[in-house]
């Protein structure tokens, strides 16, 4: 059953409920994997592949916050800010290392999905993709916000909604700091 | 040396996303946020779009992808994921289809529940829609320590689950369960 309907900071057009199984029969054959699914810490395995094809969708989708953010306050700037302005060298500034950061993360996100696609394991490269797009996702929106000051704050843009959708990406999914964790695992070698 | 560019076929379904998210998405974005629901018409736009099968994922142990041609699902969730969450995030969120349960069926079920619930589920009728769920309120985002159990019958033919809150499920409310 239906539980709580959570009321969030963003994604406020797509709900997040709580769901409560209470003595739940749950068929054989509707069990993910059927029999092999009966074997120990299987699911957990299963989900831990699952996320291996998710993450770097996910990481993508963050990019795209990021991105919508990046282009409109470039948009705004352009027209904004004038050329000579003492404003205008921050501004740029703050813009290159977004589109720097940006690309970065898309990067990564390719390489995950096309090792995915060439069925070459791809956990930490998943992992990869997962930390940097969020976190250059939300630097993005936050430099968005601050490039635009009062404007930016004001729901006349949509920067402050993207501001807000932006910091869950590095929570669902595997948060940021699962992410490093993964990679860590990797790297040292206790990755089970 | 290293191709960084998208071959003709991703880069036309990276401008066709990015049309459907200038035309359809990013002028409802506000709108939605404000009312915290996407209306059913653009839901059921959204799925004409997908086909009804967001995030659907080919067979994994097929080499091929579903044109017959290299598997591409990764590069395609990740080429048009960024596409349509440029338009917007929150919406794309309620395309009707497997959603984020997909890649967990892919991955680990059977043939028969590729076929029944990546596919046959979401044929005609009203819009359906997966969901995922692997948190629980004190156990956040790590999947290692949840408490809900499914202990196996003897009769090897069902089993139950001890009332237990599953937090956080994105799409819990719009689940389809059949």
């Amino acid at each position: 059953m239906v539980g709580r309907i959570e009321h969030k900071l963003g994604l406020t057009a797509s709900e997040t409920a709580e769901l409560v199984f209470d003595d739940c029969r749950i068929p054989f054959d509707h069990i993910v994997g059927a029999e092999e699914a009966l074997r120990p810490a299987s699911g957990f395995k299963a989900t831990l592949r699952a996320f291996d094809a998710s993450r770097p969708g996910v990481a993508a989708m963050a990019i795209g916050i990021g991105r919508a953010a990046f282009e409109y306050v470039a948009e705004w700037s352009r027209a904004e800010i004038p050329r000579h302005s003492r404003r205008r060298p921050f501004v740029e500034a703050r813009l290159a290392a977004t589109e720097r950061d940006l690309a970065a993360a898309r990067v990564l996100a390719r390489r995950a999905a096309w090792m995915a696609d060439n069925r070459i394991p791809n956990s930490k490269e998943a992992s990869m993709a997962k930390a940097a797009g969020p976190r250059a996702a939300l630097r993005a929106c936050v430099s968005a916000l601050e490039i635009m000051g009062p404007e930016g704050y004001s729901r006349e843009h949509l920067v402050e909604k993207w501001f807000r959708d932006i910091k869950v990406y590095d929570i669902f999914e595997g948060t940021g700091q699962i992410q490093r964790v993964v990679i860590g695992r990797h790297i040292l070698g206790r990755l089970d | 040396m290293i191709d960084f560019a998208l071959d003709d076929r991703m880069e036309a379904l990276r401008e066709f996303l990015h049309g459907f998210a200038v035309d359809e998405l990013r002028p409802r974005a506000r709108a939605a946020d404000l009312a915290g629901t996407v209306e059913p018409e653009v839901i059921a736009r959204l799925g004409e779009m997908a086909g009804d099968r967001a995030a659907i994922v080919p067979p994994l142990r097929s080499d091929e992808g579903l044109d017959g041609g290299p598997r591409s699902d990764g590069m395609v969730a990740v080429v048009g994921g960024e596409e349509l969450a440029w338009g917007d995030a929150a919406m794309i969120l309620n395309i009707p289809g497997p959603g984020l349960a997909g890649p967990s069926i892919s991955s680990a079920g059977t043939p028969d529940q590729h076929r029944r619930f990546l596919s046959e589920i979401f044929d005609g009728g009203a819009p359906r829609f997966g969901a995922l769920a692997v948190t629980e309120a004190q156990a956040g985002s790590d999947v290692s320590p949840p408490s809900t159990r499914g202990p196996a019958e003897r009769a090897r033919n069902s089993s139950s689950s001890s009332r237990a809150p599953l937090a956080w499920w994105s799409a819990g409310s719009s689940t389809s369960w059949g």
